[in-house]
């Protein structure tokens, strides 16, 4: 959260307002009469696999998560607010994190904290003075704050404390674990086309659904990992960095 | 089993209190003081131990149990609390006594439990060989036990608990086979991080199918459990087993009635019925794939040689291989049967089993549509379709009427055009790029098949030929979106192709390369035209393998031919030239 957003204090400011400024800043410049923007935000949550609209928290139910063949991947119903400045941007993200501190709270040791993807999209729309057409260019940027990554291991092995005396009655989550990990294994690619190693999305999660044209081939993605030179933060540290190389190795799986 | 005398309330007092700690209070300790109920429940044990030290120091085996459970508690907390190097310490200390006294009904139960948990302690150090012995003696502890003594053991608990209050023996097998299938589902996870897959897959077999025994499960975990670990069998050509993974998800999740109304968690029922319809495609397009591979001659066609020698070898066996019952006592046994009845396992050998491997595949497919709607499972939908079109595709090579297997690949063309043309490119790239070399080769083996049947024939006649030139045109066009997918967005091809598409785009390459030459005219001019294309095309698979020698390893056969052509073509592009009228000449 330092990096993304920073401190109030001028000078310490984060990605995100720096990215606005930024982006405001050019807007304002412009002089071209023939060039007109739009900014608009949303800001969703996913606790638990359930996406909640951070801009109209009162929205007490979960949103759906479609797919659309032309739109992409989208979320039903959340809102989507034009901004004019930073300024804007700023209150908007101020009231959706506290309606996100709401939802965190008293959580036992299975379930972690939410994703927040916060998106901005810029519509930059030309007009061609000949014609009188107007052609638009619009542009994404999702700016998405990860739940903490102790739960995220590669090796699957944390998270698995084994309480035998304490609780027999502990589900057999390590099962699912196992037997995912097994069937992700490529198969004998004997046949020219090479075996698709998972048939089926079977517990795809909603953040990676929404993500997915993000990380897929049209875009950028940038990963930033928070990691602390204190050594009682050594495992965390460790596991942070395990995630990430493994975020790094994310392909857009085309099989041809 | 041997009585044992009634155990002093203050114990039975102290232990449920540690118990009520760590399994209760323990979830709501706040986030700024996260281990305070288990420093709390420590506390409470240190002192129990003590009382026991003090009070007992006759020996007998009671004692010693007490204070070994006490222990390994306290060995349980220190896991909780981070401070595994104390808890093996512990554990180390009881083991040895333990190991001594382990097929008794009073003590398997705890040995078996501190055999696991250093197992667990050194998975969680990620050390799987350390772990394996220790998870492997508890799995011999258990099964001797079995061998031996009918009635079922003590639970560890019933050391600290009042005649009246103990478990009655059906709680004592239920609590016993439980931490039993615990064991075999931390092995599964052993094996497999030990590399030793089919082990792995054993073990997780063994865990689902006790979960049916004891009848301890969430049919929707338990269904997709069993899904995904068909697909590992699936994937490693043991059709029967994975059939029957599959066939046992269908009957579990059959069973949860359904109810109507929108309700949040019954949503999971549809989408799990979906997915194991998808494995089911795919169990069919992978059979029909390999029974393909078992049967291809060089050229990519039905060996009849070979089909006739196989079918004679499957009629000399004489008796039926008995069908894997992994599941065998469960309840569902005959539904699973039944479900499996539906499609073969076998590799097909020809048209008649294809078919049948086929048709199963294809109900599949109607009953995952109504779930995977295009306009809201985009993906799902589109792989969906590229599966049905892998299933003609399949099918086509087993049929000998040339006239149906062109049917079949049109078929296929059109039902991928069809969904292509939906997509935006800019969300679904993949799929994009994957539809366009689905239908450039499609359109290529309809093109071949057409061309053979002309062959065979005394007069071509011209609409064939016309016939013929649109495939080929159709794959050159398709071939070439694909191709500019590649570029970036102002349109320059890049210098060095990232490793995911760098064998298709040769391929591609190649094969336009191919079709250019095959294109069919009477024009000179045009032909010569089509002939400089076919260059181009086969100088960028040359050239870009030497630029990157690790691509052409990707495409050994493709390269050396367009190594072959690029000799020779441009001696035929100087023979069309000159054949050219002068003012035909560029």
């Amino acid at each position: 959260s330092y990096t993304m957003m920073g401190p109030q204090e001028p000078g310490q400011e984060g990605i995100i307002p720096q990215l606005c400024e930024e982006l405001f800043y050019r807007i304002s410049n412009n002089s071209d009469p023939d060039l007109s923007f739009s900014v608009e935000v949303s800001y969703k949550e996913i606790y638990c696999e359930r996406v909640r609209d951070l801009l109209n928290p009162k929205n007490k139910g979960h949103l759906r998560v479609r797919e659309h063949p032309l739109l992409g991947p989208y979320v039903e119903d959340l809102s989507k607010l034009a901004v004019t400045s930073y300024k804007d941007i700023a209150e908007l993200m101020d009231s959706g994190n506290k309606a996100r501190t709401v939802a965190a709270t008293n959580m036992n040791e299975t379930s972690s904290r939410s994703h927040a993807v916060f998106t901005i999209v810029l519509t930059q729309r030309r007009r061609d003075p000949n014609t009188d057409i107007t052609t638009e260019k619009v542009s994404k940027v999702s700016l998405v704050d990860l739940a903490g990554s102790e739960r995220a291991d590669s090796t699957g092995a944390k998270g698995m404390r084994l309480k035998e005396g304490a609780n027999i009655n502990k589900s057999l989550t390590t099962l699912g674990k196992v037997i995912s990990s097994l069937a992700e294994m490529d198969g004998p690619g004997k046949g020219k086309k090479k075996r698709k190693g998972e048939f089926v999305p079977y517990r795809d999660s909603v953040l990676t659904w929404l993500l997915r044209e993000n990380l897929g081939g049209n875009s950028r993605t940038a990963m930033i990992a928070a990691l602390s030179p204190a050594d009682i933060n050594f495992d965390e540290t460790l596991s942070t960095l395990r995630y990430a190389d493994r975020a790094n190795e994310i392909k857009c799986n085309a099989v041809v | 089993m041997a009585e044992h005398s009634e155990c002093p309330a203050s114990w039975r007092d102290e232990y449920r209190r540690a118990r009520l700690l760590l399994e209760d209070e323990a979830q709501r300790d706040p986030p700024d003081e996260p281990f305070r109920s288990q420093y709390a429940a420590r506390n409470v044990l240190d002192k129990l131990l003590a009382e026991l030290e003090q009070a007992d120091q006759a020996g007998g085996l009671l004692p010693v149990l007490r204070r070994a459970a006490v222990r390994n508690l306290q060995a349980t907390v220190c896991q909780d609390v981070e401070e595994a190097a104390a808890s093996l310490e512990l554990l180390e200390e009881i083991t040895e006594r333990l190991n001594i006294e382990s097929l008794r009904p009073e003590s398997v139960s705890l040995a078996m439990a501190v055999q696991t948990q250093l197992g667990m302690i050194w998975v969680n150090r990620d050390d799987m060989e350390k772990a394996l012995p220790y998870l492997e003696a508890a799995e011999e502890m258990y099964k001797q036990y079995k061998k031996e003594v009918e009635t079922a053991p003590l639970d560890i608990h019933e050391l600290f608990m009042a005649q009246d209050e103990m478990y009655s023996e059906k709680e004592r097998k239920r609590r016993f086979e439980k931490a039993h299938t615990h064991t075999l589902c931390y092995l599964a996870l052993v094996c497999k991080k030990l590399e030793q897959p089919e082990r792995a897959a054993a073990y997780c077999l063994a865990t689902l199918q006790r979960q049916l025994t004891s009848q301890d499960y969430d049919p929707v975990d338990w269904a997709t459990n069993a899904t995904m670990l068909s697909q590992y069998y699936i994937l490693g050509q043991q059709y029967a087993v994975g059939r029957h993974c599959l066939a046992a998800a269908s009957v579990v999740i059959d069973k949860v009635p359904e109810f109507e109304g929108a309700d949040e968690e019954l949503s999971h029922i549809p989408r799990c019925k979906a997915e194991i319809r998808r494995c089911w495609i795919k169990y069919c397009v992978n059979l029909l794939e390999d029974s393909r591979l078992q049967l291809e001659d060089g050229i990519g066609e039905l060996d009849l040689k070979r089909q006739q020698e196989l079918q004679a070898q499957q009629g000399e066996v004489n008796e039926v291989p008995e069908a894997p019952s992994l599941f065998s006592g469960a309840i569902i046994m005959d539904a699973v049967s039944l479900e499996e009845g539906q499609v073969p396992c076998e590799l097909a050998l020809g048209y008649p089993e294809a078919r049948a491997v086929f048709l199963f595949g294809q109900s599949c497919l109607q009953a995952a549509k109504r779930y995977y709607s295009l306009n809201s499972h985009t993906t799902d939908y589109v792989e969906v379709v590229q599966d049905y079109g892998e299933l003609f595709n399949a099918l086509s090579f087993f049929e000998p009427d040339i006239h149906r297997r062109c049917k079949m690949q049109k078929r296929r063309i059109d039902m991928l055009a069809e969904v292509y043309l939906e997509l935006n490119p800019r969300f679904y790239l993949r799929l994009c790029r994957e539809l366009q070399m689905e239908l450039a080769e499609a359109c290529y083996n309809l093109m071949d098949l057409k061309v053979s049947i002309s062959s065979n024939v005394e007069q071509p006649s011209q609409h064939a030929a016309k016939k013929i030139n649109q495939l080929a045109q159709e794959a050159i066009r398709y071939y070439q979106l694909f191709l500019d997918s590649l570029c970036d967005l102002e349109g320059r091809f890049p210098e060095t192709l990232p490793p995911e598409v760098v064998r298709a785009a040769l391929v591609a390459n190649f094969r336009m390369g191919g079709l250019h030459r095959k294109l069919l005219t009477t024009d000179g001019a045009q032909k010569l035209a089509n002939t400089r294309h076919a260059y181009e095309c086969y100088r960028f698979v040359e050239g870009y393998c030497v630029r990157h020698p690790e691509a052409g390893e990707k495409v050994p056969a493709e390269l050396e031919l367009s190594r072959e052509i690029v000799g020779l073509l441009p001696a035929e592009i100087q023979r069309l030239t000159s054949s050219l009228s002068p003012c035909q000449q560029e």
